[in-house]
């Protein structure tokens, strides 16, 4: 009796294999993650929150008051004022403050994602790097990852701002030298576990080189797991920005990032609390549809729901 | 029969570090100890055992996928230990390897199609894509996969077929030596039977020989023309497969062969062989017969004296008193 | 040896009816598709089928032990109750102590952060509040020493990781015994296990029922288990019933083809010397083919509207595609059922399976 016995086995081959299209391992993920509401929803925010940011110069259009222009009328913050179409009132300059939010949120945004960007190739290759080579190589290069991690960021940033004043580039250093490392210590700790897959195994026994395996086994599926960390680290980094901006670090005038408004608005939180809320409440916002964001996409990702 | 063997294992031994830390020190453990076996062109040899036999680690030691400790592999005449790995992946060509659980031996991210051409990309790197093309239509055709699998993923297949794509990888090169570790374990009975009768006819198609590692005994005796037993890396009893089922002469061998449930409802079926005690640390470095301590025939001289393998009634065993 | 009496008197566990099916993102999948079957105090029940057949499955329900997108029909009714219909509360006095259950992975069904004497004795007093610790203590560590397990009182303070695969299934086979319970179901208990341990488990098992009486469940892939330990057996297919029988019986006149189909699939050590069924089994010759069932168990979302093994299977004939033939009594044996529209002696079947080419 032959296994290649084909008429019997191709009709109870045909019954057993899914009729469904065939679909990557992507492609259930991207289901995976449609089904899930709060993602989706989350998604939906975040689009509308860049859209917002993308089109500022439309709210200039829509209030009449350019970013820098001071109003007269309404020197040292005045609040909402709905006829005089300052929706979220003024700053103490007379800036209206719903026009600097929106190009605030514009520079946060940027910031986060090149600084994200960096966080991300700087934290691959590291990652990468140790997780494959292993041994005291490996064991090194964590250790200086978590001598890293002991920097005290507040430290660092108030010396900068003695040295190097205010600077945009600081910003991208310090976030470059505390947001790589969760990135750092992710891809690591993917890639030695897929060290030990059998795939992995299988291509060694084939005869592929090093190269060969990284680049066709071990990259493809180290990729899902680096987008998830991406949308976590970007609300992070968003949050350094912020943190940077309160302390008088980053961007320079006329530029402002939402961080540099809720510091302008806390000094006076109690007399004008618009000031805050404006940014303040569309930097949580903004926060939380990307938390919500990557919590989808590590759920959708999750090797474990296969 | 007195040809050049095509696998000469000689005293290979496999020891690699495990856990310890600057209190207890490191602790060596001895996967696979001092094995030596020869294989013919053309022969399937089954290695045997349970956990903690080694015989994984011989398989993979084999095909330098883990570094030897001591001792020779020559393949062909050529010591693969001296290799270096560079020279080694010209070898691999020559050998294939076929993994336990056939879904985690592929790459989730690539296609079928991708998957059983890689050895081809690596081996045969002047085939232009249609020629590759061609090779792995030729291949999933005599392993009876359908075309239609070509562009699809390894999630979407069951066990079995998953293990027939992971076959057709490995045959694709045109192997002379098929190292099969546990290639049926992970499977149903009844797709169990599929892949041995495919390996079977494979073998046969392609003049293969075959190292075939299981646990299963009974699934060993459909497949084997010799045998090799293990215990703790050791090498217990080696020889003609129906030698050893008719007449085990070590105690393991025994015992081992009595546990294998039965389908036997006569009132005269043998008596299982009880073992006594749990299985010892593998970092033990055995002065005497490692199986002395659970051995029913076991005496004094057997836990300071280590047997060696001795030819007995057609194979060969390593034992102080054989004996059915 | 165990006694190979079929169940006598009144059933202990009935299932009537039995459906079960799993809402999926990709549609409904009914595992188990309406299966009647008793056990009867003090027997040894082997159920034996491959994967997807559902074996597993139908005994979690009977616990309450199914996922959360499962949906359960029909009965299981122990001790007058219908298990699927139980609250929780009621359920929890059933689970441990009159119906216990033992996994198949020993290695993640104990907590590997507690010691064995605090997992075993939560096992007791959770049933008996009055019981103190002293007590409980003395019933643990004679418990172990009953599964064999050396040096017990020292063990107890042991935790899983510093025992063995085939110790840490004893001590999950002491807990499970510890409250007397009237059923015993195994889910594969020996499939991780080396083949010396597992002959140890399968001894141990064997004493234990004899000594206690009560009636066990051995859920397995494995032929040749179900013939050393079980006085009956059921074999399933694609969530049904299709043969239920003595063992000995069903394995040397096996009227379902499904049966013989796995019965000739299963290759058999043969310890040719001492074992004078060889004669009477040729085809576990070493060398012979392997009779290698075409084909693959059926998608459990898209189920034929006739017998599940039609594609597969060699004796089929046309009507079979279109209805399915439900569990019957055979009518020369009533005490065993077929689910099969083919009549014809074991060797009349097995030659229609094997002949064509």
């Amino acid at each position: 009796m032959s296994l290649l016995n084909r008429t019997n086995n191709q009709a109870a081959l045909e019954a057993a294999v899914t009729t469904l299209q065939s679909r990557s391992l992507t492609q259930l993920a991207i289901a995976r993650f449609l089904r899930n509401r709060v993602a989706v929803g989350a998604s939906i925010v975040l689009l509308i929150l860049v859209a917002l940011a993308v089109f500022a110069p439309v709210f200039e259009l829509l209030t009449g008051y350019p970013m820098e222009f001071q109003d007269r009328d309404f020197y040292s913050g005045k609040p909402p004022n709905w006829e005089a179409q300052h929706y979220l009132g003024t700053d103490y300059n007379g800036r209206d403050i719903l026009v600097r939010t929106m190009f605030g949120m514009r520079i946060s945004m940027m910031v986060a994602l090149v600084a994200a960007t960096v966080a991300l190739v700087i934290g691959i290759s590291y990652g990468a790097i140790s997780g494959l080579a292993g041994g005291m190589v490996d064991t090194i290069m964590m250790r200086i990852l978590d001598l890293l991690y002991s920097f005290p960021l507040t430290l660092i940033a108030v010396i900068a701002l003695a040295y190097f004043g205010r600077n945009i580039m600081i910003v991208f250093v310090i976030i470059g030298l505390v947001e790589w490392q969760l990135m750092a210590r992710v891809i690591r700790g993917q890639v030695l576990s897929l060290r030990n897959a059998e795939f992995i195994e299988a291509a060694r026994a084939t005869g592929v080189r090093p190269f060969g395996i990284l680049v066709r086994h071990i990259v493809p599926n180290v990729t899902g797991v680096a987008i998830v960390y991406m949308t976590l680290i970007i609300p992070e980094v968003i949050l350094v920005e912020s943190f940077l901006g309160y302390l008088g670090l980053g961007v320079q005038e006329p530029d402002t990032s939402l961080g540099v408004l809720i510091s302008e608005g806390a000094n006076a939180i109690e007399q004008k609390p618009w000031m805050t809320y404006g940014p303040g409440i569309f930097l949580v916002v903004l926060l939380m549809a990307l938390n919500f964001l990557g919590d989808g996409l590590r759920d959708a990702f999750d090797p474990k729901d296969r | 029969m007195s040809a050049e063997p095509l696998l000469t294992v000689d005293r290979l031994s496999v020891h690699f570090r495990a856990g310890g830390n600057l209190l207890t020190g490191v602790s060596l453990v001895r996967a696979v100890e001092g094995v030596s076996f020869t294989l013919q062109q053309g022969e399937t040899l089954s290695i045997v055992g349970e956990s903690g036999s080694g015989k994984s680690t011989l398989a993979r030691a084999i095909l330098r996928l883990v570094p030897v400790t001591k001792g020779s592999v020559h393949y062909r005449g050529e010591n693969l230990v001296t290799l270096s790995q560079d020279q080694m992946r010209a070898r691999r060509r020559m050998m294939q390897m076929v993994f336990q659980d056939p879904i985690a031996s592929l790459s989730p991210r690539r296609t079928v199609e991708q998957i059983i051409e890689e050895p081809l990309r690596v081996h045969f790197p002047d085939l232009d894509r249609a020629q590759r093309a061609q090779r792995v239509a030729e291949t999933m055709d005599a392993i009876g996969l359908l075309p239609d699998m070509r562009n699809r993923y390894p999630h979407e297949f069951s066990g079995g077929q998953a293990q027939r794509i992971g076959i057709a990888r490995a045959l694709i090169v045109e192997p002379e030596l098929l190292v099969a570790d546990e290639p049926v374990s992970a499977l149903d009975v009844s797709i169990q039977a599929q892949v041995l009768n495919l390996l079977a006819e494979i073998k046969q198609a392609r003049s293969l020989s075959l190292l075939f590692i299981s646990h299963d005994l009974s699934v060993v005796q459909h497949v084997s023309d010799n045998l090799m037993v293990l215990y703790l890396g050791h090498v217990m009893e080696v020889g003609p497969a129906r030698t050893i089922y008719s007449r085990p002469q070590n105690p393991y061998t025994q015992a081992l062969l009595s546990a294998v449930p039965r389908m036997d409802f006569s009132a005269d079926r043998p008596k299982r062989t009880r073992l006594t005690g749990d299985l010892p640390s593998p970092t033990i470095e055995h002065v005497g017969c490692p199986f002395a301590s659970r051995c029913p025939r076991a005496q004094a001289l057997c836990s300071t004296d280590k047997p060696v393998l001795t030819p007995v009634d057609g194979r060969e065993v390593a034992c102080h008193f054989p004996g059915s | 040896m165990t006694a190979r009496t079929p169940g006598t008197g009144q059933p202990i566990l009935s299932m009537r009816e039995l459906v079960i099916a799993f809402d999926t993102p990709d549609g409904v999948v009914e595992a188990v598709n309406g299966i009647s079957l008793d056990l009867y105090p003090g027997e040894v029940l082997g159920i034996v089928g491959e994967s997807g057949s559902g074996k597993s499955q139908s005994w979690m329900a009977t616990l309450g032990l199914l996922a959360d997108n499962a949906s359960t029909k029909g009965e299981v009714v122990f001790d007058g109750h219908n298990l699927l219909d139980l609250d929780s509360r009621t359920l929890n006095t059933i689970r441990g102590q009159r119906i216990s259950m033992v996994f198949q992975d020993p290695m993640t069904s104990l907590n590997p952060y507690l010691d064995i004497g605090t997992q075993m004795m939560e096992a007791l007093r959770t049933h008996d509040r009055s019981l103190n610790r002293a007590e409980a203590r003395r019933r643990c560590v004679e418990m172990l020493d009953r599964v064999a397990i050396p040096d017990a009182d020292r063990r107890m303070r042991q935790y899983p990781h510093e025992l063995s695969g085939g110790m840490r299934q004893r001590v999950m086979i002491a807990i499970a015994l510890l409250n007397d319970p009237d059923v015993l179901i195994a889910d594969e208990p020996t499939t991780a296990l080396d083949v010396t341990i597992q002959a140890e488990i399968l001894d141990i098992l064997t004493e234990l029922q004899r000594e206690r009486g009560m009636a066990v469940v051995f859920i397995t892939h494995d032929l040749g288990v179900v013939a050393e330990l079980c006085s009956r057996v059921c074999v399933m297919y694609a969530g049904e019933l299709v043969e239920v029988g003595p063992v000995q019986e069903v394995f040397e006149d096996a009227r379902h083809p499904y049966t013989l189909s796995l019965m000739r699939a299963t290759p058999r050590a043969t310890n040719t010397a001492s074992s004078a069924a060889d004669d009477r089994a040729p085809d576990a010759a070493e060398g012979a083919a392997l009779y290698a069932i075409p084909g693959a168990p059926p998608n459990m979302r898209l189920r034929p509207p006739g017998c599940a093994f039609e594609p597969r299977c060699r004796c089929a004939e046309p009507r079979c595609r279109s209805e399915a033939p439900a569990l019957e009594a055979l009518s020369d044996q009533p005490h065993r059922q077929k689910a099969c529209f083919r009549t014809g002696s074991s060797e009349d079947l097995s030659r229609e399976l094997l002949d064509v080419g």
